[in-house]
């Protein structure tokens, strides 16, 4: 909502600028945004200096000014009463443009040239006073362009109104606001109507078939209309509340609006089949073409205005193009209703259509208002001479409202809000905003009425609010509460996924946060087959575009676009992991499950541009050892690596973790494929882990062992067997053979190639044996160690390497 | 006799003083000193003197020998000595380059300010609470006071989901965590619910995903100014103990009185500017008293118990934190931008 400040100041005294009005208003709740200050922009129009005024000899009410215009002295005849000598006035003079496109020319009036025109507000376009010349401030320059001036009708105010504040969707709202905050009083909009001619009785008649739908409706005819574009200073208030000027009976139905948030609409009264008003429902398949050209099909909800045969508007919402204001019109039927908030926001909403009346309506208009609405109207055409008013008023009102009465306890006020205000204070605030406060027998409680412009207001509640907002919310002391203390172990889930962050940070991982959506097309980027799982995504009825349609069900999407727009930007050497959740569609409920993931990718360099050599290329094993160290961390060693080839991977590079018969994740080698699908031309290494079922399967329960007594045999174990022999399983049968007193084995050397022979490699072990009880015997660790030997060459026809 | 054992004194000295290493000690020890070393035929010939002399010259010998073990050994300690301050003056290392080790990730700035804020209020004794993103329509918006058709739905652009039977959105906030916490259990409730936000928006300052931790707060006499109290806390610790903040009035269909926080605009310190508008002060959360309606979608007698709810945007909060102008950046994800907040 734009506020001019000019039009403001009519209906309310302001005596504090625009910017200081702005913090004002803000700090009551009615957010002010950008003040905007223009300059005047009328070039040419410079400030004179009225020397001498002496009447026209052959014309009684023109003077004849002689004006310094800063280079000399020009004579400029001028009817205005207010010019006298002295006076700095705004001079266009020969060859200058006014609004309007007026050009000034040097004329001759009634035998004496005039060398220009003495402007007044009115003429300029920056008031609404046409009667008398614009007296300029006395410190301005003669000669000066009048562009260096502030545009004070043009000062306005951006509110960023809240949706419950409908009611300052008008000058009249604001200046109750302004009123109330600075103690003065509302000064209405002159209303002054003489009516004339037949009564309105005799043109038309209203019939509401809805009463709970428009709960009144009333209507003024107008006629003679003389149809023409509306005064300067009107259209230039409509333009800078963004309004579009169009003619001057349209015009005032806006400028009404503006000024007192009741929506108004001018229909041809000689298009009406037979001149009357019925409001009622649209009939199912009913349609309307409205203003804007287009056909609407009408539904049973939607409510219409409509005139013996047909609908002519939609009501509160945009009137039709069969009875529209034309350059023929003679006559109007000027319509000012209340309707049911919640019906125009229903029928705005389902067809798209959001107008100025709409927004009002749905937010709530003061039904009191409905008749001085009208009669502003016909005040403001009667006053530009632009039609003759029919004598009386339509006014049907089938369901009166009445005000709301509340009970206000002081009490309870001042313990909703922290404070010590007394209850006179409370009923001030509450006068101000022009609610009626009736006292009660008990001193802490009074009965509040609200006038109904004021909607929002219905519960204790809501007047709590508005005594805190009048009294100041910077007035409100600044307390910590006195809480119970509670106990709750809530905090797991948070710091567990901090652990795993700080984990990975700590694995050289950079962490990311991709959009919980993705592309739906991506399943067919990752190769997946029709029936995967995976492809089964909760879908966004109304997504923002393509890209981001499903919500993901898996991570790995994000993580290779993310590795495609580094890769792209040259920076080639990426290790990224990202936390999130992925969305599962569920048969049994409505919601689908939600599982918080840890997906890790690595392309690139292994060692970040590092200066100490090798610089080596990340692989397989890069991240294998990431995730052995987060299932370490976590004591889920025991959990099981099962090649599986999943579509995303290689082959022979993809792996399923396995706890319990439960999968926790999937790790492998990107295919190339699908990297090509995602433009990256780099090996990819990714793996995907379900962290809910990995803290819920996790056991951190830490028993300290007693340190040995007795000192420990090392021995290493060097064995070359066939390739395809995996070193787990080695490891597995030496721990097998090795009794208790095999304490630790751990593998110090893989190697392939001369001179072990082609299809074998060697893997070598270090064996610590050790004992609680005793000092091991040479013998004894030889023995054991030689049966190690024997099962392996057993299992695996391994040999000894020398 | 005496003459070539003085003799043999002479030459090791001198040998001893030519000796660079501890091998040409070693030698020297072994030629001496050793079973077939010069001193020891003449031990041996000790039995060709005269007895009375024996005594001696056995004497002389053993001084020998003791004499050779200590010049040794201080000959040993000196090169050790010498060559160690070789070695020292000899020593250099470029400071300048980056010392071997483990490159930490960076973590992300989002987290970075998520991490902060919670545990702000965890100091404070709030717990956390976490629900669904995908989300009913009901705990979104009805039981917040948002009925459908309310104007009020317009503050937020909504997702919604495709499904057959029930009116299923991603949530626009994570209030709806609030009705589902005092669904379950009885007041007191304290708790904030960090998490994914989305609100179908996008340019340069909304994202359609977005993070919010909000917070609640029910107990018996909780009033607005322990709203100010608790909110003022925050803002104090996690931008300065002397930034100045205020409170305005404002709405929220699920609180009330409701109001807006504000605190004076980080980039131009309340001079005014783009960022901040030229009013000097930038918005940072929302908040409010429950408002009584709330409670009656839970059942909480809302003579009895009162509280109030926050809510803020962690994106927000990053971007006047770091002086960062477009949120898009936070989700884009280039390391460029991620390796700016390593420092943690």
């Amino acid at each position: 909502m734009k506020v001019n400040y000019q039009w403001l100041t009519e209906l309310v005294t302001i005596s504090i600028p625009p910017k200081e009005l702005a913090e004002l208003l803000t700090m009551a709740g009615l957010e002010a945004g950008v003040v905007d200050q223009t300059r005047l922009d009328l070039p040419g129009i410079i400030v004179g200096l009225i020397k001498s005024v002496v009447p026209h000899p052959h014309a009684g009410q023109l003077l004849i000014c002689q004006v310094d215009n800063g280079e000399g002295i020009v004579p400029i005849i001028c009817g205005a009463p207010n010019a006298t000598p002295g006076a700095k006035v705004p001079l266009a003079l020969e060859g200058a443009m006014l609004p309007g496109n007026r050009l000034i020319k040097r004329k001759s009036i009634k035998g004496i040239d005039s060398y220009g025109m003495i402007c007044s507000e009115y003429e300029l376009g920056v008031g609404t006073d046409a009667a008398n010349i614009w007296i300029l401030p006395e410190d301005t320059l003669i000669g000066q362009e009048i562009t260096s001036f502030l545009d004070k009708e043009a000062t306005t105010i951006e509110l960023n109104l809240t949706p419950n504040r409908g009611d300052c969707l008008c000058m009249l709202g604001v200046a109750r606001e302004v009123a109330a905050l600075t103690g003065q009083k509302v000064r209405l909009p002159l209303i002054q109507v003489r009516e004339e001619g037949d009564s309105v009785e005799k043109f038309s008649s209203v019939e509401i078939l809805e009463p709970e739908l428009c709960p009144r409706y009333g209507a003024r005819i107008i006629y003679d209309i003389n149809l023409k574009p509306s005064p300067l200073w009107m259209q230039r208030r409509l333009e800078l509340a963004g309004v579009r000027p169009i003619n001057n009976i349209v015009d005032i139905t806006n400028y009404v609006m503006l000024e007192l948030g009741q929506p108004l609409h001018a229909f041809d009264y000689d298009l009406l089949e037979e001149g009357r008003i019925i409001v009622r429902l649209a009939n199912q398949g009913e349609v309307l073409t409205t203003l804007d050209g287009v056909n609407r099909h009408l539904g049973s909800d939607n409510l219409v205005i409509a005139d013996a045969r047909r609908s002519i508007a939609l009501a509160g919402i945009m009137g039709g193009n069969g009875t529209e204001i034309h350059s023929g019109t003679k006559r109007i039927l000027l319509e000012s209703a209340t309707f049911n908030p919640l019906t125009i926001r229903k029928t705005a909403k389902s067809l798209g259509m959001m107008t100025e009346a709409s927004r009002r309506f749905e937010r709530g208009c003061d039904p009191d208002g409905v008749v001085r609405a009208l009669d502003r109207a016909v005040h403001l055409m009667e006053a530009t001479n632009e039609g003759i008013v029919a004598k009386g008023v339509i006014d049907k009102y089938p369901k009166p409202i009445f005000p709301v009465k509340i009970n206000l306890r002081g009490q309870r006020a001042n313990a909703i809000l922290g404070t010590q205000i007394k209850v006179d204070k409370m009923k001030g605030c509450l006068e101000a905003l022009e609610l009626k406060v009736i006292e009660k027998d008990e001193p802490d409680e009074v009965i509040v009425e609200v006038p109904l412009f004021r909607p929002d207001l219905n519960r204790e509640i809501d007047l709590i609010e508005e005594i805190a907002r009048l009294y100041g919310y910077d007035l409100i002391p600044s307390t910590l509460p006195h809480a119970q203390m509670v106990s709750a172990d809530s905090t797991r889930g948070f710091l567990n996924q901090k652990k795993v962050k700080d984990l990975m940070l700590s694995c050289g991982v950079d962490e990311t946060i991709n959009l919980s959506f993705i592309s739906g097309n991506s399943f067919d980027q990752l190769r997946l087959p029709p029936d995967d799982e995976t492809r089964h995504a909760v879908e966004l009825k109304n997504p923002l575009s393509g890209e981001w349609a499903v919500m993901r069900t898996t991570l790995i999407p994000s993580l290779l676009k993310t590795i495609q727009l580094n890769r792209s930007r040259g920076k080639k050497d990426i290790r990224i992991f990202e936390i999130g959740r992925v969305y599962h569609p569920q048969k049994e409920t409505v919601l689908p499950s939600e599982r918080l993931y840890l997906a890790v990718a690595l392309c690139g360099l292994r060692t970040k541009d590092i200066w100490h050599p090798p610089n080596e290329y990340c692989d397989f094993y890069d991240l294998k050892g990431i995730m052995d160290t987060l299932l370490e961390r976590l004591n889920l060693s025991s959990a099981k690596w099962l090649r599986q080839p999943l579509a995303i991977f290689w082959k022979k590079e993809s792996y399923i973790l396995s706890l319990n018969g439960q999968e926790l994740g999937t790790l492998g080698n990107v295919h190339p494929d699908i990297l090509n699908n995602f433009e990256i031309n780099a090996p990819v290494f990714f793996f995907e882990i379900d962290l809910d079922l990995v803290f819920q399967l996790s056991q951190s329960e830490i028993r300290y062992q007693p340190l040995a007594k007795y000192p420990a045999v090392y021995r290493d174990l060097s064995v070359i067997v066939p390739r395809n022999i995996q070193a787990g399983s080695v490891e597995q049968i030496i721990k097998g053979e090795g009794t208790e007193i095999l304490k630790d084995v751990s593998l110090f050397d893989v190697y392939e190639g001369q001179p072990v022979e082609a299809g074998k490699k060697s893997l070598a072990f270090s064996l610590v044996y050790q004992s609680e009880a005793r000092t091991l015997t040479d013998q004894e660790v030889d023995g054991i160690h030689t049966r190690i030997i024997d099962a392996l060459t057993r299992e695996f026809g391994a040999t000894l390497r020398n | 006799m005496k003459g070539e054992i003085a003799t043999l004194r002479n030459t090791a000295e001198r040998e001893l003083e030519q000796a660079q290493d501890e091998k040409q000690l070693q030698e020297i020890r072994i030629r001496y000193l050793g079973r077939k070393g010069m001193i020891a035929p003449i031990l041996k010939s000790l039995t060709n003197i005269p007895e009375q002399d024996r005594p001696a010259i056995g004497q002389l010998i053993n001084e020998l020998k003791e004499f050779l073990e200590k010049a040794i050994r201080e000959r040993t300690e000196w090169i050790k000595a010498s060559k160690l301050q070789e070695e020292e003056a000899q020593s250099w290392h470029d400071i300048s380059l980056r010392g071997r080790g483990p490159i930490l990730g960076c973590k992300h700035p989002i987290t970075q300010v998520m991490e902060k804020v919670v545990h702000i209020f965890v100091s404070m004794g709030f717990s956390i609470a976490e629900g669904p993103e995908v989300e009913l329509d009901y705990y979104n918006f009805e039981a917040l006071n948002i009925p459908k058709n309310h104007p009020a739905r317009d503050m937020q652009d909504t997702f919604y989901i495709s499904h057959i039977s029930a009116e299923v959105v991603l949530r626009t906030h994570t209030s709806p965590v609030q009705i589902r916490t005092m669904e379950k259990q009885p007041p007191p409730v304290k708790i904030i619910s960090p998490g994914r936000v989305y609100r179908r928006d996008a340019d340069i300052s909304h994202n359609p995903m977005f993070h919010q931790v909000e917070g609640l707060l029910v107990d018996q006499g909780v009033s607005l100014a322990n709203l100010k109290g608790t909110l003022e806390t925050f803002v104090h610790r996690f931008f300065s103990p002397t930034i100045p903040i205020r409170f305005r009035p404002s709405f929220f269909p699920f609180t009330e009185p409701s109001a807006e926080v504000d605190i004076q605009c980080v980039m131009c310190l309340g001079k005014g500017c783009r960022v901040c508008s030229n009013t000097g002060w930038v918005e940072i959360l929302g908040s409010g008293m429950v408002d009584p309606a709330v409670y009656g979608f839970v059942n909480y007698d809302p003579e009895r118990w009162t509280g109030f709810a926050f809510g803020m945007g962690i994106e927000r909060l990053a971007m006047l934190k770091y002086g960062i102008d477009d949120i898009r950046l936070f989700f884009e994800n280039d390391l460029r931008f991620l390796h700016q907040f390593f420092v943690s």
